[in-house]
């Protein structure tokens, strides 16, 4: 039965990478407002994040996107009981902006501040409008610039069990689109070629499995796959990196494979490693987060696990799973009512500190 | 006939980070200033918002009490910027008080002709990179600080013909980033050289001229002075030109 939640009622800033988002939470788990001002039209040309420019624009937008989600919400700041922000991981650049506004506001407002973590709280955006769910749970992150596993015995009670050693999967699948030629940001673009086409993932690409009881994750090995089998072999000529031929080379057809491909090893992995996290904690919840949780293999393969297992799967709504401040509010009411709150001496942070 | 009473002075915060020691003065309506400094731009810990706190409470008031703040927008350390910018756009929308952009260039002139008491012309060399350099020249007048010229990035060494009639008859304001040979070739037309050394004070003093002369701006216009375009973008063109 659940229990019910403390009232509260939080004012969340995110702005840890190329999104400026603002929402109000109410009772950890009813959002009232999510406003997500998304900076890929200054990054497109560079085919990346340039944090110069996402800092610079999170100026820009950090103050009317706020103003946003308070009238969204109908709500003005004397209603707010706290004020939280994204205060790692992330480009520190991005990260400072959130954070001292939030900091500031706080304090003008006579309210406490909370700085939490933004890849744990991308866990705790399954359970935004939904009833509580039964610990203990596994919890995979899934983004672009993380893939982690970890071991939850409640909200707010982690263990780290795996994580990528190099690139992470959403900046895989990005890096794969690419080499295809599709535009940015290229991975929910990889994902519907693939979906959209039907096509079978007749490549045979290393799906990496590190240790066989290993927690962590590789995806530089596939990636290399992915390119020769784009490219060809390459081979040396005057010094240079020649390639046998380009993306534009390919036909439709073996474009979509390729795609598919991609998809099919990247997912095996994600889902290799998630089934032994599961099988050494004994979990009785899966919860899912990121913005690769979008992609619709991702999401058909972790439903069919938690089915054969039995267990229970919290992904969040599509809207939850990108980059946004609601999963931060949800985060912050668990550490608000635990007493919880951050010294305005709180700075950003580009890393984790959670360890294993 | 008696002089009607004058109105007593704002509560007044202003906020100067733009170098790695940042300060905050904090004027109150009693005519007191309260000023306090701080490492800034450190990695383990932020110390703007509560050294904002302190002072204020030194003060006696509620923050709610804010009337104007004046942030010293650069050109500067990005990070410092970056947190006091976004700091008074919070403070602004938490307190409703007035926002005033004071060019760092400015609130370095006004702690030298204070310091200095002298009452001529300076121009102040920064954000230098390569051979150029961001520079602004201001004199000192009974009104207080005039720029006659918009302040801008000029190639400094060599030093064009330009740049030598803004160092005409100016002390030259300039850190030990200025490229190698400005101040030696700039010798013959300036009165001399010193480092530059904003405060906190002194960007409350150039916060209330810049106040009287062009009023506060919305929280939206707000924003540092950036001298360029993000270096990524420039070597990006580069690449692909």
């Amino acid at each position: 039965m659940n229990e019910p939640r403390q009232p509260t009622c939080i004012l969340a800033i995110e702005s840890s990478c190329d999104e400026t988002a603002a929402a109000v939470v109410r009772d950890g788990r009813r959002v009232a407002s999510n406003v997500i001002a998304s900076q890929h039209e200054l990054h497109e040309e560079y085919g990346g994040v340039v944090p110069e420019i996402a800092s610079r624009a999170h100026l820009e937008r950090i103050g009317p996107i706020v103003d946003r989600a308070l009238l969204e919400a109908g709500i003005d700041l004397e209603d707010l009981d706290a004020v939280a922000a994204g205060v790692r991981p992330g480009l520190i650049g991005s990260l400072l902006v959130g954070v001292s506004f939030a900091k500031a506001l706080a304090w003008s407002r006579g309210l406490p501040f909370l700085g939490v973590d933004h890849v744990e709280s991308h866990l705790l955006a399954g359970l935004i409008d939904r009833p509580e769910v039964a610990w203990p749970a596994v919890g995979l992150v899934v983004s672009g610039g993380h893939t982690c596993l970890y071991e939850l015995s409640g909200p707010l009670d982690l263990r780290l069990l795996g994580a990528t050693i190099d690139d992470a999967a959403g900046e895989a699948f990005d890096k794969a689109a690419t080499m295809l030629g599709l535009p940015y940001p290229g991975g929910p673009e990889l994902d519907r070629l693939a979906e959209d086409s039907g096509a079978e993932p007749e490549v045979e690409l290393p799906i990496s499995l590190m240790r066989r009881d290993s927690l962590d994750f590789s995806f530089s090995g596939v990636k290399t796959a992915m390119l020769y089998a784009i490219r060809g072999t390459p081979r040396r000529e005057g010094g240079r990196t020649v390639f046998e031929r380009s993306a534009e080379d390919l036909a439709p057809k073996q474009r979509a494979v390729l795609a598919a491909s991609f998809r099919h090893a990247v997912v095996a992995a994600l889902v290799r490693k998630t089934t032994l996290a599961l099988e050494a904690t004994g979990a009785r919840t899966l919860l899912a987060g990121g913005g690769v949780v979008a992609n619709r293999l991702l999401r058909r393969e972790l439903e069919a696990l938690a089915v054969a297992r039995g267990l229970e799967l919290r992904m969040p709504a599509m809207a939850y799973c990108m980059d946004n401040a609601a999963m931060l509010g949800v985060t912050a009411h668990e550490r608000l009512v635990r007493g919880q709150r951050d010294p305005l001496e709180t700075t950003a942070s580009p890393t984790t500190r959670r360890g294993r | 006939m008696p002089e009607p009473p004058s109105e007593p002075p704002l509560v007044h915060l202003a906020i100067e980070t733009s170098q790695r020691e940042g300060g905050i003065a904090l004027q109150l309506d009693d005519g007191r200033v309260l000023e306090r400094t701080f490492p800034c731009g450190g990695r383990e810990t932020d110390l703007l918002v509560p050294s904002i706190d302190a002072l204020v409470e030194e003060g006696g008031i509620a923050p709610s009490r804010l009337e104007l703040v004046s942030v010293s927008i650069g050109p500067g350390s990005f990070t410092g910027l970056r947190i006091a910018v976004s700091t008074a756009k919070a403070l602004a929308r938490g307190t409703g008080c007035a926002l005033v952009p004071v060019p760092s260039a400015w609130v370095v002139a006004e702690r030298w002709f204070h310091d200095s008491g002298d009452r001529g012309s300076v121009l102040v060399a920064s954000a230098a990179k390569g051979t150029a350099c961001w520079l602004t020249r201001l004199d000192r007048s009974d009104d207080g600080l005039v720029q006659a010229r918009p302040a801008g990035l000029f190639t400094v060494q060599p030093p064009t013909e330009e740049v030598m009639t803004l160092c005409d008859g100016a002390w030259i304001l300039a850190d030990d980033h200025a490229p190698e040979g400005f101040l030696e070739a700039c010798s013959g037309h300036s009165r001399g050289h010193d480092q530059p050394g904003p405060s906190a004070r002194a960007c409350l003093a150039a916060g209330q001229q810049v106040l009287a002369r062009t009023g506060p701006v919305p929280a939206a216009r707000l924003e540092p002075l950036y001298p360029r375009e993000p270096e990524a973008v420039t070597l990006w063109r580069k690449r692909h030109s």
